[in-house]
């Protein structure tokens, strides 16, 4: 349900940038609608992609139509290794290692995934 | 004068089993080399114990985590369902899922000072109250969030400011930790393109039918999800909720969109 981003991400020029989903806006800041097309943003909540896996350098927050600051865009990470430590909904807490299978990685991310018709589409 | 007498003189005497024992100390080369011994031996120690701190951080890290998990479990047992991953503002920022655990963190102090009264109005002035610019549309829990601290929601091992710079207007803490909300991009074609769409900030919403006037509805985004029905694969796949665009198109799931609770989008108990 939850998972760590205790690290650093990288950006193109080899800076550390921050990519905690909560970014500049702390703990408490949820979802804004932004008014402005542009400036809507989901803090704290992280959704993983194919090009968010864990630990992904670039956290790139500009999604498909070049809006920035999309802070539900940041991947998970650590600073214990490749890979991140994530509580899952029994409670239990593992570590997932940066070299797991994306789609598997995917799949543990969808609540229903038994159902889902994700599974029609995996390889 | 014999010879054991000189000796004695030059400033040793004979000890246990007749052996020299000098009374003047150790000369200053002795205690150079006692120093680069000693030297060495911490150099070869402090790498050990640096990993040895770092696995006791880890650890840490780890139990944060657990005490996470605990206090949304508590959550789910006051509010029969797990909180929204994001309530949502309409023009300033709304609470995220941290906010509803607090009495879970231990934090119930700041619990009971935000308000969440300052939920949905028309003019959007709920939650957190601060918009982009960084300038607050409602103050009200600003005020109860600042100077929050927790040191269960900060990794030990997090090298990254706490709290926050840039914010100066606001400088409270930011989490370690973020909440899981879905997947995506795996082969559903429609839900990335839909990622352009200016309207879908709300990672788990389809928000081309989402007007600003349900936008209440976006709060189900990330964790909420009742854990009787909602685990068809078992509580470890629960790692995240679902998307409601997906939800949509499982169609045939019996209404899971349905079985997210009121009681979830409004102010918890």
């Amino acid at each position: 349900m939850v998972g760590e981003q205790s690290s650093w991400g990288i950006d193109a020029n080899g800076n550390p940038n921050e990519c905690r989903a909560g970014g500049t806006f702390g703990w408490a800041a949820g979802g804004y609608d932004g008014g402005a097309s542009t400036n809507g943003r989901v803090c704290n909540i992280a959704k993983i992609t194919q090009s968010r896996h864990i630990g992904t350098l670039n956290c790139d927050k500009t999604n498909a139509a070049g809006h920035s600051n999309q802070d539900s865009r940041t991947a998970f990470r650590s600073s214990h290794g490749a890979g991140a430590q994530f509580v899952f909904a029994d409670g239990a807490v593992q570590w997932l290692d940066q070299s797991i299978d994306n789609a598997m990685y995917r799949l543990l991310a969808i609540r229903d995934s038994s159902k889902s018709t994700i599974l029609k589409v995996m390889p | 004068m014999d010879r054991r007498v000189c000796e004695m003189r030059a400033g040793s005497r004979q000890g246990w089993l007749g052996i020299a024992v000098r009374n003047g100390g150790f000369t200053l080369v002795e205690l150079l080399v006692v120093i680069a011994i000693i030297g060495m031996l911490v150099g070869l120690l402090l790498p050990a114990v640096q990993v040895a701190r770092e696995a006791a951080r880890r650890n840490s890290c780890s139990n944060n985590l657990k005490q996470i998990g605990l206090a949304l479990h508590d959550f789910e047992s006051r509010n029969k369902c797990f909180p929204p991953g994001a309530y949502r503002g309409q023009t300033a920022f709304a609470f995220s899922w941290i906010a509803g655990i607090l009495p879970g963190l231990e934090a119930q102090s700041t619990y009971v000072n935000l308000n969440w009264d300052l939920l949905w109005t028309s003019t959007g002035s709920y939650g957190v109250g601060q918009d982009n610019a960084g300038t607050g549309v409602s103050t009200a829990n600003r005020d109860a969030i600042r100077n929050f601290r927790s040191s269960t929601l900060v990794c030990p091992s997090n090298p990254m400011p706490y709290p926050t710079t840039g914010a100066s207007w606001n400088p409270h803490m930011t989490a370690s930790y973020a909440g899981v909300a879905g997947a995506s991009d795996f082969g559903f074609v429609s839900n990335v393109a839909s990622e352009g769409n200016s309207n879908n900030r709300c990672p788990d919403v389809d928000s081309s039918s989402q007007a600003n006037t349900d936008a209440i509805r976006c709060l189900n985004g990330g964790l909420s999800f009742k854990m009787d029905r909602g685990l068809p694969g078992g509580a470890q796949s629960g790692l995240a909720d679902e998307d409601l665009h997906r939800r949509a198109l499982e169609g045939a799931d019996g209404g899971r969109a349905v079985e997210l609770g009121d009681r979830c989008e409004r102010q918890p108990q």
